[in-house]
């Protein structure tokens, strides 16, 4: 059988590449609206001066009035803000005022005390935690993991910086791949020579460093599945780019790293996941962040990531055969609702009318269907293909 | 800017860290990144304007940062910390004795220096690197 050769120049990827290269280097920062929290990514030595003046601030109250308090950024839904311009969703100025002396709030403070020392313990040593370690620190004092985690979230937003800073991280679960070196203390890791399993994203990434590359996109992708075609495939090697997966929703570690090799490197980022909505949740998910982590937003969202696909529309436009093709389920049909009353999706017209299209075919596919064409057909015409012609979202 | 941008004849761009960035590693760390850039990378760009340019830059590395760095501490008074740079070396020689090369010239200095400790660490170095 004679195997079909497809060549492909990429032209609509290298042009947004250039774009993106002249334009960053005019403007690296985001402007945060009035109204928001700003949050400093901070070096060790600047966490610990924040950390001194906040227990100087407490001890000051004591000296004063005798009945200390701190105030920090309510994290309630009422006080998380899109901001249009810079497409994030960022948390509001409306403050907490947590009391040392009443009965409702001293377990709180208690626990968030806690925190900090352990944080000031880490900084100190230079040492990292994961959020299941610094549970099991005083199993008694936190009873539950979730409640540990809500002390690390508030500890870190009252030192008004990101949790990573901290020194506390959550486990990652990411692999990188591609034509990318980077340092992680006095080790350089060249991201093309680990074989086809790749990087495992470290969630030390203040230990991290982009030292080198050549690279003119990055794809990442929801499936651990597709990134083993990739892989196997070594499509870096013909297309100049860096892969990366988290296996499902991106994690903070994976979010984070993307977000520092897109803006670091001024490269186009695309996303290739399911077409389902919970593909398209995982691309809004690495586009504007999270609620929950609103805060952290500035470092952890990639606002022109583009939706490469799946797309519904790409299962006609690459006839996709009827048996690979799956009907939308209750649960789909409420997401696919919920996505379109999310005004980041109202804003983006092909993304709406996208979305729309599966309600209306009331269908789904997985990335792998696309595999009834053959094992290469996603990594030798699919991918290179839509690069090429810029058909995006 | 974290970046240096280095644009390749056919279209391509090599971005390597910038000298500030560098500035803030630690003493062994651009002499470890200069040479796995040369032994490494420099040849895979297949871009003679390129390979020039790079190559410049990171002479431009070790001749502003890393080397007066080193130079600094081997000329001043504080043997314990020159000592301790020299023990980083030693180490680093063991396994990457081209990294340490560019600083032969100041070690063959050192070894003119009173502290037998100091002479004799450096002699161990200049050894490793013997080519």
């Amino acid at each position: 059988m004679v195997k079909t050769q497809y060549n492909y120049d990429l032209k609509a990827t290298k042009k947004l590449f250039k774009e993106y290269l002249n334009k960053g280097t005019e403007k690296k920062e985001i402007n945060l609206p009035e109204n928001t929290v700003k949050i400093d990514d901070l070096k060790r030595k600047n966490v610990l001066e924040r950390l001194y003046k906040l227990a100087d601030d407490v001890i000051n109250k004591i000296n004063i009035s005798g009945r200390p308090s701190i105030k920090l950024p309510s994290r309630s839904s009422s006080n998380i803000i899109w901001d249009e311009e810079n497409d994030l969703l960022l948390l509001g100025q409306q403050l907490q005022e947590k009391q040392f002396h009443t009965l409702t709030s001293v377990a709180d403070i208690t626990r968030l005390m806690r925190i900090l020392e352990i944080i000031h313990e880490l900084l100190l040593k230079d040492l990292h935690a994961t959020k299941r370690e610094v549970f099991y620190t005083d199993v008694k004092l936190f009873n539950e993991q979730k409640i540990s985690d809500k002390s690390i979230e508030d500890a870190a937003i009252m030192l008004y910086t990101t949790r990573n800073s901290t020194h506390i991280v959550a486990t990652a679960n990411g692999t990188c791949i591609g034509r990318l070196r980077i340092r992680d203390k006095t080790d350089i890791i060249d991201l093309e020579g680990l074989g086809s399993g790749g990087w495992k994203i470290s969630p030390f990434l203040d230990n991290i460093e982009i030292i080198e590359s050549d690279a003119e996109f990055i794809l990442a992708i929801e499936k651990e599945a597709a990134m083993m075609r990739f892989a196997e495939d070594r499509f870096w090697r013909k297309y100049p780019c860096i892969l990366l997966t988290a296996g499902g929703v991106g994690d903070i570690a994976t979010r984070m790293f993307l977000k520092r090799l897109s803006k670091e490197l001024n490269l186009p980022v695309f996303s290739l996941v399911d077409s389902d909505p919970y593909g398209h949740y995982i691309h809004s998910v690495y586009l504007r962040g999270s609620k929950r982590l609103s805060y952290e937003s500035p470092f952890l969202a990639t606002p022109n990531i583009k939706l490469l696909g799946v797309l519904t529309r790409d299962l006609d436009a690459y006839k996709i055969p009827e048996v690979a093709r799956l009907k939308l389920e209750k649960v789909d049909v409420k997401r696919i609702k919920d996505l379109l009353s999310e005004e980041f999706v109202k804003r983006n017209k092909a993304w709406e009318e996208d979305l729309r299209l599966s309600l209306k075919k009331n269908v789904k596919a997985e990335i792998q269907a696309l595999s009834t064409h053959g094992f290469e057909f996603l990594t030798e015409k699919y991918l290179p293909e839509k690069l090429t012609t810029g058909d995006w979202i | 800017m974290d970046i240096k941008l280095f644009h390749k004849d056919d279209g391509g761009v090599i971005q390597l860290i910038e000298l500030e960035k560098i500035k803030e590693w630690s003493i062994e760390m651009p002499f470890i990144f200069v040479e796995y850039i040369k032994s490494n990378k420099l040849r895979s760009y297949r871009d003679p304007k390129v390979e020039a340019e790079v190559l410049q830059y990171l002479n431009q590395i070790l001749n502003k940062t890393a080397i007066p760095k080193v130079k600094q501490i081997f000329e001043g008074s504080n043997q314990e910390e020159i000592l301790s740079i020299l023990t980083i070396f030693e180490e680093l020689s063991e396994t990457n004795m081209r990294a340490v090369i560019p600083i032969r010239n100041l070690l063959e200095n050192l070894t003119k220096q009173n502290s037998k400790t100091i002479v004799s660490q450096t002699r161990k170095i200049l050894a490793n690197i013997k080519e």
